[in-house]
Formats: structure tokens, C-alpha cells, sequence
């Protein structure tokens, strides 16, 4: 039976693929996290979340777990910071957007975003859709599917199995495009520009980069979401939600 | 003979002279004079900047700054020719009036003049203002005696409370023709709210003041309501009068009845008013928000019997005399389970005494969400009565509504009633207490091992498949290239199998068997079914093939002898046996060579 050896290592790649990335240590330190949380030790809990991040691990219910602490210590800065980073890795969750527009609530400054293009905020909303591991998933299975289709079809061709094999690869295939490229705009960051958050209580933003107080245009306050743009020594440049550009030390920002 | 007489006289002169004589230009001097040393605090004052030898100036004079201690208040030019030793000067004049409104001794510095592409500097100037007000001797801007032509400003009272109307009065008092006016400067109500009030309807009046009979007329009345307390000054109110003055020629013309008059514009204001504001007394009522004057409220629904659900109109309605449009939504106290939407507000408001009267309604959309009698509790204003000099509180009667139907679950409607604030009322959702999977931050999809394993096996797998079935495809379809490069070593092995039966008993098996390697070993090489050849067939196909019949000959004649020693035996004899094998194994050897 010529199928058996294609069988057997496509079972070893996936077998290989579940035990990838499986760490073991943190848990403990969530679970103190969570339950210094629940105690009100809300700085206990920072530290225990912050040892996770250490060792060089994250996820998006880490970050949301983090932000809601820094949230309750009544630090807006970091805990935006902390939704923005769980959103990346979690676009879409529900409650970390209600918590990220509570804590947008509470910030200082009142910016009204730009209004987007109906085309751009279709496929934005297109590419958060799925969570970040359920798309890998989705894409991988798609794409074995397709090509094992494939091969069902190039070696049972003329009999009634390939051409059912041929119609499931064909989905298959489509399947694994259509969410291939929403995976890889996710993956490599196509479209999304660097972010940071204001964590200084009040930044002024001068008009270009430098101190001189008369450059100075306006301020921003703790929390305000900016896009980083140019840079030019301990300056960074920043667009606001509204269009208004500026330049602001970078040690006042935090990128996300 | 004032000043414009005297003027228009010098003018006339010099028309005559400028007949007679032609004009030279003289040397360019500028010189700077007052027309009074010592002035009276807010009295008005004139600075004059002549310039000889010439009718046209680069530019405005570069004047001092004089508000430390007076206030400008418009300015005129002038222009004149002087003859002296039969030589014509041209002298052109600019006129800047003032009013006075510090006292002391000041300096006005000099006055920069370019003209002619020279630059010319006065001299410095000292003034004296007094308290005491010099006579009104001075001539005033445009030859009008201050006297004939000045603006009284007048209050309705000298001192008020904080937010009680007074109304400021400016009338005019007029000996000269007025032809008309227009308002130059506009006081500044800065630390008063200020309700205009239309003009009197009183026209032009005849007053005697001061023993002197005036034309009189209101210009202007503004009613004011005081923001703060202290003492407030309100600033002069400045017009620009259009009076007539008649001008005189000479010689036969010299006769009233042909004196032609003309327009000429003088710049008069009005002294600055002082008020006395007095904070209001304390103990005012909680609910007490400023309002001065006296005030009524009424409140009503434009139904009592309703459902559940129903929108009902409130109405709130202040009418009073006083700074009514200052009145804010007083506090209505209806029930949780009601809707209140933001009101309608509307005023109306019209002169009245030294202020204003008039009435605002607030109309507020209602609806409440549970059935039962309600009664709205009277609304209260409080506000604090000037003429009595007491608090008062404004009452409205209570109301009652009587709703029927089910009640409704207020959150549920439309919009519900509006949140104070977020922090109060929400919280954050709580955190995620199930084990997530971690990965590694620097994880990256194109750096795990997984993802090109996924991503090239299927490719790798894909062409292996591929490749395995072209080369069972080639198989399959060289069955003829197969066959053929068999037919020689199954012909062999057949030739030595009919050698083995070489016996008389097995004779008919030997021939049998070496029909068959004659024939299988044409059939493999031709890929032929072997069963189905008949002998014309095969040498047909042999023929075709580009075999010479010289090879094709001895191989059928074997394969006809094989055939009849099988059907039809002779006597066996092992020699001939023995030659079939040779003749046969020859003839194949031959075509195997014919066919390659």
C-alpha cells in the first residue's frame, strides 16, 4: 500500500506540532497572580504576573489579567498598555474590549478618532476575526487536507475517490488561502503600525524634537493611545487618533 | 470768532494769495503743541502736530502712547497756507482729541512725522491734569465749544447688590446743529451682564442746565447687571457727532443769506460712571443660586391620567423681573423610576423699570416607568428680593399624577435615565482565571520548527506522489519494451523444456512445447495476443515490421512442423527431434537480430 508511509509521518509532524510550544513553571505563577487578585493584593499579583513575563512567556489572558490589575491599583497607563498588548494577541474578546473602553474613559484626554474608510475597518474587523491560534490551526489542517487530497487524487486517479479527494482538496485549499492570508497579515504585521502608549501623567508634545518651551503645542495625558512615527534621538514623533501630530520624548511613551 | 472762522478766513486768504503768487516749497519743520497746558481729569484735550512745507505725509505720525493717563478718542486733519514775505507756506495739521483720566503731571513724549522722505521729531510735551476741572474755556476738536455739545451718563441708582439691575442712561445735550451720530466706542460691560434696552421713543427734548437751554436726547440705555461686588467704573461711551458749522467768505458774499454750512465731524464722550456693588447678605436659602429681583414659579403637566410608558409634557415656568435669563433648572423632584429627558428651554424677555422682566420655560419630556399616584413636590426658587432686602423663596403647588398599566423595567427603555458618573457605577470584568496556553514572546509562526514541517511535508509528499506515479505510468506503458526484452530468455527456457521431453513417449509434448516458444517468443516481441495468430498473420505483421521473408521462412516452417508432429504425429526419431530444437533455436535467433 503506497499511502501508509505518508500517513505515518504526517501523524509524527503533528504530534510534533502539539508538543511545540508547551512550557511548563508558570502556572503557578498565574494562579498566585489570580489569587493575590481576588485577595486585593493588587501589587502582589503585578509581581506574580510579572515573573511569567520574565521567563519570556506571554499570552492575551496574561496581559488582560495584568491590565485589570493595574486597572484596580488605579494606574490607567499601564493597564491600557496591558489591554492593547492582550489585544493583539486576542483582537477580538469581548471583555477586554469592555475593560479596554472603561479604562479609555477614565483617561484625560478626550480625542475623538478619525472616521476610517469602510473598506479598511471591513478588513481590519476580517483579520481580528478568529483568535490568533485557532487561525493557525484552522490554516495548517486546511492546507494538509488540501495536499493530502492531492496526493489522494495524483495516485488514485480515474476512480470515483479521486475525484472525491479532488473536490475536498479544492475547499481545502481555498480554506487554507483565504485564512493563509489573513494569518500572515496578522503574523508579520501588515497594515498595523507601532503603537505606544502615553505613561507619563502629562507629556508635552512640541511641535518638533526638542524641549524649547515655545515648540510646545499641546499635552497628552496618561493612557492616550498614540501612533509612533519617526524617530530622531530621544525623540519620537506621534500621530493621535485624531490626525494631530507631534513629537514627544520617548521615555514618556511605552510602545505597546 | 472761533477757531473754524478764524481758519477758514486764513484759508481764503491764502486762495488769494495762491492766485498771485506761486507756491514754494519750504524747508520741512514739525512742531507739537497742546491746545490747553493744564486740563481737568476727564476733561478732553487736544494734541496738535503741525507740519510746514508740505500736504502729504508718508504715513501716520508715530504719537506717543498716552494711556497711562488719557484716552484717545479720534483724530482730525487740517490743512492751511500761510503767506509771509510774499512767499506761500502750505501747513498741514493733524488734530488728536484726548480725554483725561489720570490726574498728575505727565510728559508726552515726541512725535515722529515723515514727510517727503524727511523724518521729523517734535519736541517733548508736559500736561497737568487736575482734579479741579479747568473751565470748559478750551476749544474742543472742530471748533465746538465743549460746553455747547457734551454727553451725560447717568445711573438709576449709585449703588446696588451683586446681580440687581441698574440702568445706565447716556444722553446728549446739544446748542449746536446735529445733523446725526455714530457710536465710535462702545463701552466695555466687562464684570457686568449687559441687557441692552431699545431707545426711547422720547425724541429730542428741550432741558435748561445749568441756567442754559439745551437740546436733549437719550442715545442710549443699557441695563447692567453686576457679576461681582466692589466698586466699578464703566467706561466712557464715545461718538462721533455730525454738527454743522457755517462757513463765512469775504467781500460781497459776506451776508447770512448766502453763509454756506457744511458737515464736520467732532468727537465727543461721555465722563466715566462710578457704581458701588455690594456683596448680597448672608444667610441665603440652600437652594439659592444669584437670582436678584422677584420671581414666581409655576409648574404643570400637560396630563394627570396616563399608562405606563406614556410620554407626558412637564412644564416649569419663572417669570419675574430680574436676571431671568440667568435662571438655571431648578431641582425637580420625581421619582427614580421616572425618565427625564434634557428640557426645552425658552425666554422672553423685555424692559421693565431699571431692568428687565420677562418669564423661561423649561419643558421637560416625562416618562414614567411604574404605575401608582405620584405626587411632584412643589419646586422650589429661591431668590433674593431687592426692594424688601430679604430672601425670598418662590413655591410652586404640588401635583398629582395618577398612572395605570404594568410597570416596565426602567433599564429596558430607551436610553434610561442618565449616570452621574462612570467610575461610581461601573467596574471592569473580572479576570481570566482558566490556564492559558503561554508562548514565547519572541515566538514568531515562521520561526517555529511546526510551522515549515507543515508547510513543506505536504509539498515534499505532494512530489513523491507525483513522481511514483509517472514511473508506474512508464511501467504500465511499456508493457510491448517489457515483453519483448523477455521473449528471448522465456523462448530459451521453453527450448530447454522441449529438450527435456526429447523422449519418443513425450514426443508430442516436445513439439507442443516448442510451438509455443516459437510462437509466445514472436508474440512477446510484438506484443501480440500469441492465442489468436494464425500463420498468414504473423508473417504479415513480420513483413510489416521490415522482416525479409528469407528469416520469416525458416521460422514458419517450424512453427508448421511443430504444429503437425502435435496434431498429426509421424514416428518419433530423436534426430530429427534433436535438429527441430537447432532449426528452431536458429530461427528465432534470426528474427530476434531481423526485429532489434
Amino acid at each position: 500500500m503506497t499511502l501508509r508511509p505518508l500517513r505515518t509521518l504526517m501523524t509524527t509532524l503533528w504530534l510534533g506540532l502539539l508538543t511545540a510550544g508547551v512550557c511548563a513553571g508558570q502556572e503557578a505563577f498565574f494562579d498566585e497572580g489570580n489569587q493575590r487578585y481576588q485577595d486585593g493584593d493588587f501589587d502582589g499579583a503585578v509581581a506574580s504576573y510579572a515573573r511569567i513575563l520574565e521567563a519570556g512567556l506571554e499570552s492575551g489572558d496574561l496581559y488582560y489579567n495584568l491590565g485589570n490589575t493595574y486597572f484596580k491599583r488605579g494606574e490607567i497607563g499601564p493597564a491600557i498598555l496591558y489591554y492593547e498588548r492582550a489585544r493583539r494577541l486576542m483582537p477580538a474578546d469581548e471583555d477586554l474590549l469592555a475593560n479596554l473602553a472603561l479604562a479609555r474613559q477614565l483617561t484625560a484626554d478626550d480625542i475623538t478618532p478619525l472616521p476610517q474608510f469602510w473598506l479598511f475597518r471591513t478588513v481590519r474587523w476580517w483579520v481580528d476575526l478568529v483568535p490568533r491560534s485557532a487561525l493557525a490551526w484552522l490554516v495548517g489542517l486546511a492546507y494538509l487536507v488540501a495536499s493530502g487530497g492531492g496526493i489522494v487524487w495524483i495516485l488514485r486517479h480515474g476512480t470515483p475517490m479521486a475525484v472525491w479527494a479532488r473536490r475536498g482538496a479544492t475547499v481545502a485549499a481555498g480554506v487554507a488561502l483565504l485564512f493563509g492570508i489573513n494569518l500572515a497579515v496578522r503574523e508579520l504585521d501588515i497594515g498595523a503600525p507601532q503603537k505606544a502608549v502615553v505613561m507619563a501623567t502629562e507629556a508635552d508634545v512640541q511641535s518638533a524634537p526638542s524641549g524649547d518651551s515655545a515648540l510646545r503645542i499641546f499635552a497628552v495625558h496618561e493612557g492616550a493611545t498614540v501612533r509612533m512615527g519617526r524617530r530622531s534621538d530621544d525623540w519620537v514623533e506621534i500621530v493621535l487618533e485624531d490626525g494631530t501630530v507631534g513629537w514627544v520624548e520617548a521615555a514618556e511613551l511605552e510602545p505597546i | 470768532m472761533t477757531l473754524g472762522r478764524r481758519l477758514a478766513l486764513v484759508l481764503a486768504t491764502a486762495m488769494i494769495g495762491l492766485l498771485c503768487f506761486p507756491v514754494f516749497g519750504l524747508a520741512q519743520t514739525a512742531r507739537a503743541y497742546l491746545s490747553q497746558n493744564e486740563v481737568g481729569l476727564n476733561q478732553q484735550f487736544v494734541l496738535n502736530v503741525e507740519v510746514a512745507g508740505t500736504q502729504q505725509l508718508d504715513g501716520d505720525p508715530a504719537v506717543p502712547n498716552l494711556s497711562a493717563f488719557a484716552t484717545y478718542l479720534g483724530s482730525g486733519t487740517s490743512t492751511s497756507m500761510q503767506m509771509s514775505s510774499g512767499r506761500t507756506s502750505v501747513v498741514l495739521t493733524i488734530q488728536y482729541q484726548f480725554q483725561a483720566t489720570a490726574e498728575g503731571q505727565f510728559d508726552i513724549g515726541p512725535v515722529t512725522v515723515r514727510a517727503a522722505g524727511q523724518t521729523l521729531t517734535t519736541d517733548p510735551l508736559r500736561i497737568r491734569v487736575t482734579s479741579v476741572p479747568t473751565g470748559r474755556g478750551g476749544r474742543g476738536a472742530g471748533g465746538v465749544d465743549p460746553d455747547d455739545l457734551f454727553i451725560i451718563a447717568t445711573l438709576s441708582k449709585e449703588a446696588v447688590y451683586v446681580n440687581e439691575p441698574v440702568t445706565v442712561e447716556y444722553r446728549i445735550f446739544t446748542r449746536v446743529n446735529v445733523d446725526g451720530y455714530n457710536l465710535t466706542q462702545q463701552p466695555s460691560t466687562a464684570g457686568f451682564w449687559a441687557e441692552e434696552l431699545p431707545d426711547p421713543v422720547g425724541g429730542v427734548e428741550q432741558v435748561v442746565r445749568n441756567g442754559v437751554q439745551y437740546a436733549s436726547s437719550v442715545i442710549r440705555r443699557v441695563a447692567l447687571f453686576p457679576t461681582s461686588s466692589g466698586r466699578k467704573t464703566l467706561a466712557p461711551l464715545t461718538i462721533e457727532a455730525q454738527v454743522r458749522v457755517q462757513r463765512r467768505s469775504r467781500g460781497f458774499f459776506d451776508d447770512p443769506f448766502f453763509g454756506r454750512s457744511r458737515n464736520r465731524p467732532v468727537v465727543i464722550a461721555s465722563d466715566a460712571v462710578e457704581l458701588d456693588v455690594s456683596a448680597l447678605p448672608t444667610g441665603e436659602p440652600s437652594s439659592f443660586s444669584g437670582l436678584v429681583g422677584d420671581f414666581d414659579v409655576a409648574t404643570s403637566f400637560d396630563r394627570t391620567d396616563l399608562n405606563t410608558n406614556d410620554a407626558l409634557t412637564f412644564r416649569l415656568e419663572v417669570t419675574g423681573t430680574g436676571n431671568i435669563r440667568t435662571v438655571t433648572a431648578p431641582e425637580l423632584g420625581f421619582p427614580a423610576d421616572f425618565e427625564v429627558y434634557p428640557p426645552d428651554v425658552t425666554e422672553q424677555v423685555e424692559p421693565f423699570g431699571d431692568g428687565v422682566r420677562g418669564r423661561k420655560v423649561f419643558e421637560y419630556v416625562v416618562v414614567p416607568r411604574a404605575p401608582g399616584d405620584v405626587v411632584l413636590p412643589p419646586v422650589e426658587l429661591a431668590y433674593f428680593n431687592s426692594d424688601t432686602d430679604a430672601y425670598a423663596v418662590a413655591t410652586s403647588a404640588p401635583i398629582t399624577l395618577r398612572i395605570t398599566g404594568d410597570a416596565i423595567d426602567a433599564t429596558a427603555g430607551v436610553g434610561g435615565r442618565r449616570r452621574a458618573g462612570i467610575a461610581a457605577q461601573q467596574d471592569i470584568r473580572f479576570i481570566r482565571i482558566a490556564m492559558p496556553t503561554f508562548r514565547s514572546i519572541e515566538a514568531s509562526l515562521f520561526r517555529s520548527i511546526g510551522f515549515w514541517v507543515v508547510l513543506l511535508a505536504p509539498l515534499l509528499a505532494v512530489a513523491g506522489a507525483v513522481a511514483m506515479q509517472r514511473h508506474q505510468d512508464r511501467l504500465r506503458g511499456d508493457v510491448a519494451y517489457a515483453r519483448g526484452r523477455r521473449a528471448s530468455r522465456l523462448a530459451k527456457q521453453r527450448l530447454a523444456k522441449a529438450e527435456s521431453l526429447r523422449s519418443p513417449d513425450t514426443h508430442r509434448e516436445f513439439h507442443a512445447e516448442v510451438g509455443r516458444a516459437l510462437q509466445g517468443f514472436l508474440g512477446d516481441k510484438l506484443n501480440l495476443a500469441e492465442a489468436g495468430l494464425v500463420r498468414d498473420q504473423m508473417r504479415s505483421h513480420l513483413i510489416a515490421c521490415g522482416v525479409s521473408d528469407d528469416v520469416v521462412a525458416p521460422y514458419l516452417a517450424c512453427l508448421e512442423v511443430s504444429d503437425r508432429q502435435r496434431f498429426a504425429p509421424t514416428e518419433p526419431d530423436p534426430v530429427a527431434m534433436q535438429e527441430m530444437l537447432t532449426r528452431a533455436g536458429q530461427a528465432m535467433t534470426d528474427l530476434d537480430q531481423a526485429l532489434a
